[in-house]
């Protein structure tokens, strides 16, 4: 075995063995099952997944709530139906494009948001998500106002190969954030977190580290929100309204912030109960919500984050996955 | 001695408050200088400034006769200026040798490990330096008082720096405890490091320091050393109080 790929696999080791799990039930069910409509809830759950995920590399890490997450999602729903629309772009450059575009205006909004804390920054966002939100009634000639667009090209063939599709890209996300959070750039987004001050006078340049992570947060969701117009083959005001942002919030809250498995799990599991609860529809959102309120009390910081997961080595291992170190003396 | 940094004129007002009125400041480098003054005097005033989190209304800093004023702390702090604060600042959620790990992704320790001239910041050697090595794996956030300081201190020498800003290290501790980082202090001194101590705890200080800065209302009274600083009636009258001081040099 190469050098290489045995730093990977010791790597992977060090990951916590429930997000191989969970991958791995996902990726199994739509072959084993064939059931199309839990195919379908179960591509929902992924997309919040991949949402919420994005949201936890900036907000979990630096503990600056980005309420207006819609911004990245819908802007990037918008812009990959409108390239697909009106230019003909197929999927597989218009979603990488809308992508990118959501990852630069996280550059721009996180460079204009830098001197924000606590509820100011989480204002701004909801500004930037509100504005884009009334933007998309405002030019309905090009998004079709409150109907949004439809007739996108579909992501492929049928709904079990477009899970297929949006689980890898779910699984991507996954690997690449938890490989960045656990990089030098995580440990110093956790040192802005505890006191950015203390983190400019350990010679960090703190600005440049959370627009980093601003932008990289726009990106995934832009990959997430770009493949869901597709696989719905529809973008509409929903995907950049306000409750979209609050779900984002909550799905990563209620997984446990700052350890992207937890969100991983807060957005599969909360999106399964939420079309589970579909058996007592005119109850559904009362109980859901009512719910989730529960979970907030019982967990305030997210349920792989509760103190008996933290405090229990097995436990720990099992959602958390081992402590990595990388300073210079044991990096090598 | 090289002169290592030097502030000029330096004042500094909050609305109608003067923290600092034209304050200067010599160090040259491998010297060990205290500033004492009553609460409220401006010493961390100065220290904010030195340090880049306060721009001055006016004057200057050099650092080794590069003008600093203007430049983030971040970028200070790479140039070789490091401060530590006056309450302890751990990096909460984190185990000591991660906490540690923070400055050695600075620019300066980065530039370091990569020249073979060199040696690379050994995060580990500077924990067994300060007596913090058993607790390398601990959280920070179970360390007691004297040990977070240690921390900082620790945090603050992994950048590297050519000169080291305290702000009130022994605060909280108990004369041994005072005792053992003055000691630590000193050894760093003889490493080569420039050492700027702000105190209250005078009896530690002035066994610890060469040279002694007095501020009282943003004003510079007096610099000179130790022994003649006691004996200084402006300083008593200002700092100590009127009547003679039972402080001793002992």
């Amino acid at each position: 075995m190469s050098t290489g790929l045995r730093k990977i696999t010791s790597r992977l080791f060090t990951y916590p063995p429930a997000g191989f799990v969970i991958l791995a039930a996902l990726g199994i069910y739509p072959a084993v099952s064939g059931n199309i409509l839990h195919v379908e809830i179960l591509l929902l759950a992924v997309v919040y997944a991949i949402f919420a995920m994005s949201w936890d590399i900036l907000t979990g890490y630096t503990h600056e709530v980005n309420f207006g997450f819609a911004f990245f999602i819908g802007g990037a729903g918008y812009l990959s139906g409108a390239l697909n629309i009106f230019l003909a772009f197929p999927p597989a450059l218009s979603i990488p494009l809308a992508a990118l575009a959501a990852g630069v205006s996280g550059i721009l909004i996180g460079y204009l948001t830098l001197r924000l804390k606590g509820p100011y920054f989480s204002m701004a966002t909801l500004a930037f998500a509100g504005i884009l939100y009334k933007l998309s009634f405002i030019l309905y000639k090009i998004t079709g106002g409150e109907e949004g667009i439809s007739g996108l090209k579909s992501l492929t063939s049928g709904p079990v190969t477009d899970f297929y599709l949006m689980w890898m890209a779910m699984v991507g996300v996954y690997f690449l954030l938890l490989f960045y959070s656990r990089s030098k750039h995580g440990t110093i987004l956790k040192a802005i977190r505890a006191d950015e001050d203390v983190a400019q006078s350990s010679g960090i340049n703190t600005a440049y580290y959370k627009v980093e992570a601003f932008a990289l947060s726009g990106l995934f969701a832009g990959i997430g929100g770009g493949l869901y117009a597709h696989a719905q083959m529809h973008t509409g005001p929903v995907m950049l309204s306000g409750s979209l942002s609050v779900l984002v919030v909550l799905l990563a809250m209620i997984g446990g912030m700052g350890t992207i498995v937890g969100p991983l799990f807060g957005g599969i599991l909360l999106s399964i109960l939420n079309e589970a609860l579909r058996v007592v529809e005119a109850y559904r959102i009362v109980i859901y919500t009512g719910l989730l309120i529960v979970f907030i009390y019982l967990a305030p910081q997210g349920f792989v984050n509760l103190d008996f997961v933290r405090q229990s080595p097995w436990l720990k291992r099992f959602f958390l996955g081992k402590e990595v170190s990388h300073g210079p003396s044991s990096g090598g | 001695m090289a002169l290592l940094l030097e502030a000029k004129n330096l004042s500094k007002a909050f609305g109608g408050l003067q923290a600092l009125r034209d304050v200067h400041l010599t160090v040259s480098a491998g010297e060990r200088v205290g500033i004492i003054g009553p609460n409220g005097a401006g010493k961390t005033t100065l220290f904010n400034i030195l340090s880049g989190f306060y721009p001055p209304n006016s004057g200057m800093v050099l650092l080794d006769g590069q003008n600093i004023l203007g430049k983030k702390p971040y970028q200070i702090v790479n140039l070789g200026l490091t401060r530590t604060w006056q309450l302890v600042k751990p990096f909460s959620g984190m185990t000591v040798l991660e906490a540690v790990s923070v400055p050695t992704f600075s620019h300066r320790a980065k530039t370091r490990s990569s020249s073979d001239s060199a040696p690379k910041v050994d995060i580990v050697g500077i924990l067994e330096g300060i007596g913090l090595a058993d607790k390398i794996w601990e959280e920070v956030d179970n360390l007691n008082h004297n040990e977070l300081r240690l921390l900082d201190i620790s945090r603050a020498m992994a950048t590297h720096p050519r000169i080291l800003l305290l702000d009130e290290p022994f605060s909280g501790l108990s004369p041994r405890e005072a005792e053992r980082i003055s000691r630590m202090i000193l050894d760093l001194n003889h490493g080569g490091l420039t050492v700027l101590i702000i105190e209250h705890r005078l009896r530690e200080l002035m066994k610890l320091v060469q040279k002694v800065m007095v501020i009282h209302f943003g004003e510079k009274i007096a610099e000179d050393t130790p022994e003649a600083i006691i004996r200084d009636s402006r300083v008593i009258q200002a700092y100590l109080g009127k009547r003679s001081p039972e402080i001793g040099l002992a």
